[in-house]
């Protein structure tokens, strides 16, 4: 049940257990997290990958405690650690000094999260001017040194434009100098690239590389995106339905994944270094957060599942160094033989 | 005498046209202000503004006789514009011209003034209410009330509490009983703020409500409110017009635009100019601010275009 990989560094932020829940119009409660532990070290990039409606963004949300309370609550139970202090428990006062001072967060869509009516530089200053006490001038000169350090071209002159005028890159750069103005320890991307054009992708997860190097912060990489965790990641967490379903170091996942979705996932990119082939889809959808159907959450699209998926709901199960996975194939490993799915997923090396 | 009652319009004249080149010019250095007067109407608008505005503030100096004075009440009455009287006289043979410029005092003052009142409480009752959902509820109901209510009435009432309206409480009474639909149009913007990503990124690092309303949420909801000034202007211009003309509003002999229509509405077919200038000058102020109001509006958006 908890993070496997005992060679991570020492614990920074700790995830037991959260339940992230939402009362709909109807009444009922989707379970949109739903019982997910894992743990962040120091300096280190975790990959939280999966599918649109998987809970992947409202588990980051979670740890900043930015879900709309209501219609949405954090059930008691859950545990969200900073260094050892609950986040869960802190008042909204000292929970503002963690938001962009020691967790940061950027987001997927830069033109949408940069505030159209405010210039670069203060928007890119307002973390130092709310939690650093400089004054106004002192944050905009920094404003205008994280904008170096991020890469934008003449950053001076850049800090006066409104962000209308920048391009999607230079947004995300800016994005990015914000929520690292203040040197925080851990950094949540949620899909930082999606909005971005290819070229453009590559170049602002190097920048995160190099910076995460040079500032020595822990990454929560969120993205649907297995490919772009592989080269960035240390360790990955695949989640389906609200919960963890494969944890491992992100060598061993490509090498041996466990966990039926998982050989999905890796089967769904699509391979220039094949024969050209229909591409690999998972069957069916992932089933509403009102009703996670009862036993395996994936039992009703895996190719392997047997009654025993349909019965019993599995919990992560230890399977090699590091790696754990919630499927009952780790149990009954002969199983995976009877009846592979159509398209032989390989490990990619 | 009469070349000065005539140079002095003719100056106000000047100056206005002087004031909105000047101010095109100025303005048009910066991306706000080309934005601005990208409107045609916007260079008209603030020459008209400047004319009444210059008119209320100089109107002691720019008018030949007394506002209030009955100059000739048998040979002077009902008078058609002359060279002696620009605008005509009314019926009790008071210059039209010195009373629409002393009227100007009035109705501009009670139009911004009750504008402000009305506007400043909307914009907090409707941020609070989109902002705050605890509070939403209850200040929409108490919204729904105040839009229920027919405002001429509620001013009726609040008149009859007085035997000779003082104009502070006549500009508050306005002011209060019409906040109502900015509120709704604030809380409308600012629920669609609320959602949008830089609000939630803002939160994310680290601002408090206060600093989110104050710098994320209310500068990008400056349309509504612009918009709300600029009907709010005219608005209150046309209900004081309205309370006057029932007797209620400004007290005679005191000039208001609203009471000098109310006076000459019963002689306008034989002396039009007693209604006619108020009226125009009411209509002129209406469209101008209307028309500020629009251009504003693009001034404060950065955005290339909007959507």
């Amino acid at each position: 049940m908890t993070n496997p990989g005992a060679t991570t560094p020492a614990v920074l932020l700790r995830i037991r257990d959260l339940r992230t829940y939402f009362v709909t119009e109807q009444g009922a409660t989707a379970r949109a997290v739903d019982g997910v532990s894992f743990d962040v070290g120091a300096g280190e990039t975790l990959g939280l990958v999966g599918e649109s409606g998987c809970g992947k963004t409202v588990t980051s949300l979670s740890i900043l405690r930015l879900i709309p309370e209501p219609p949405g609550y954090i059930r008691p139970g859950s545990l969200i650690e900073l260094d050892g202090r609950n986040l869960l428990t802190l008042p909204p006062r000292e929970l503002r000094g963690i938001r962009g001072r020691e967790i940061a967060m950027i987001f997927q869509d830069p033109a949408a999260s940069l505030n159209p009516v405010l210039r670069v530089g203060d928007q890119v200053a307002e973390p130092a001017l709310v939690h650093l006490g400089l004054s106004r001038a002192a944050a905009r000169a920094r404003a205008v040194e994280m904008l170096e350090l991020v890469g934008v071209p003449d950053a001076a002159a850049r800090a006066d434009d409104y962000p209308h005028q920048l391009s999607g890159g230079l947004q995300q750069r800016a994005m990015i100098a914000m929520a690292l103005i203040c040197r925080p320890r851990v950094l949540i991307a949620d899909e930082p690239t999606t909005a971005l054009d290819v070229t453009i992708q590559a170049q602002i997860l190097e920048l995160l590389d190099r910076l995460q190097r040079q500032l020595g912060m822990a990454v929560l990489l969120i993205t649907h995106d297995l490919g772009l965790v592989a080269e960035h990641a240390d360790r990955i967490a695949v989640m389906y339905a609200g919960q963890l379903v494969e944890t491992a170091p992100a060598p061993a996942l490509f090498a041996r994944p466990q966990h039926p979705y998982t050989e999905g996932l890796l089967a769904s990119i699509p391979r220039l270094d094949r024969p050209r082939a229909r591409l690999h889809a998972i069957a069916g959808q992932v089933p509403a957060a009102t009703a996670w159907p009862a036993g395996c959450r994936f039992h009703p699209r895996c190719p392997y599942a047997w009654e025993r998926c349909a019965r019993e709901e599995p919990p992560l199960l230890d399977a090699g160094p590091g790696q754990a996975a919630r499927c009952w194939l780790v149990a009954e490993p002969a199983r995976r033989s009877t009846r592979p799915p159509s398209p032989v997923p390989r490990p990619l090396s | 005498m009469t070349l000065g009652a005539w140079l002095a319009p003719l100056t106000l004249v000047v100056l206005a046209v002087l004031a909105a080149t000047v101010t095109r010019r100025l303005a048009e250095r910066r991306p706000a202000g080309r934005r601005f007067f990208r409107h045609p109407p916007a260079e008209a608008g603030v020459g008209i503004l400047v004319f009444f505005v210059a008119l209320a503030v100089a109107a002691p100096l720019v008018t030949p006789y007394h506002p209030d004075r009955q100059l000739d009440i048998v040979g002077l009455q009902h008078a058609a514009p002359s060279w002696a009287h620009p605008l005509g006289t009314d019926l009790y043979s008071r210059d039209v011209w010195s009373r629409l410029a002393f009227g100007a005092r009035i109705s501009l003052a009670i139009g911004a003034l009750a504008t402000l009142v009305a506007v400043t409480l909307g914009t907090l009752v409707g941020v609070a209410a989109g902002y705050a959902r605890r509070l939403d509820a209850v200040l929409m109901r108490l919204v729904d009330v105040g839009l229920a209510m027919p405002r001429l009435f509620i001013l009726l009432v609040i008149v009859a509490l007085w035997d000779q309206l003082p104009l502070p409480v006549l500009i508050l009474a306005i002011g209060l009983t019409t906040w109502f639909a900015t509120s709704r149009l604030v809380r409308a913007e600012v629920l669609r703020l609320r959602e949008l990503a830089f609000v939630e990124a803002a939160r994310a690092a680290g601002a408090g409500a206060v600093r989110v309303v104050l710098r994320h949420v209310l500068p990008n909801a400056v349309a509504p409110v612009v918009v709300s000034v600029a009907v709010g202007v005219g608005n209150v211009l046309l209900l004081e017009a309205g309370l006057s003309f029932l007797g209620i509003g400004v007290r005679p002999p005191t000039p208001s635009w609203g009471n000098m229509i109310a006076d000459g509405a019963h002689h306008v077919t034989t002396a039009p100019w007693a209604t006619v200038f108020p009226g125009l000058a009411i209509a002129l102020v209406v469209m101008a601010s209307t028309a500020l109001g629009d251009a504003l509006r693009d001034a404060f958006d950065p955005r290339p275009e909007a959507p």
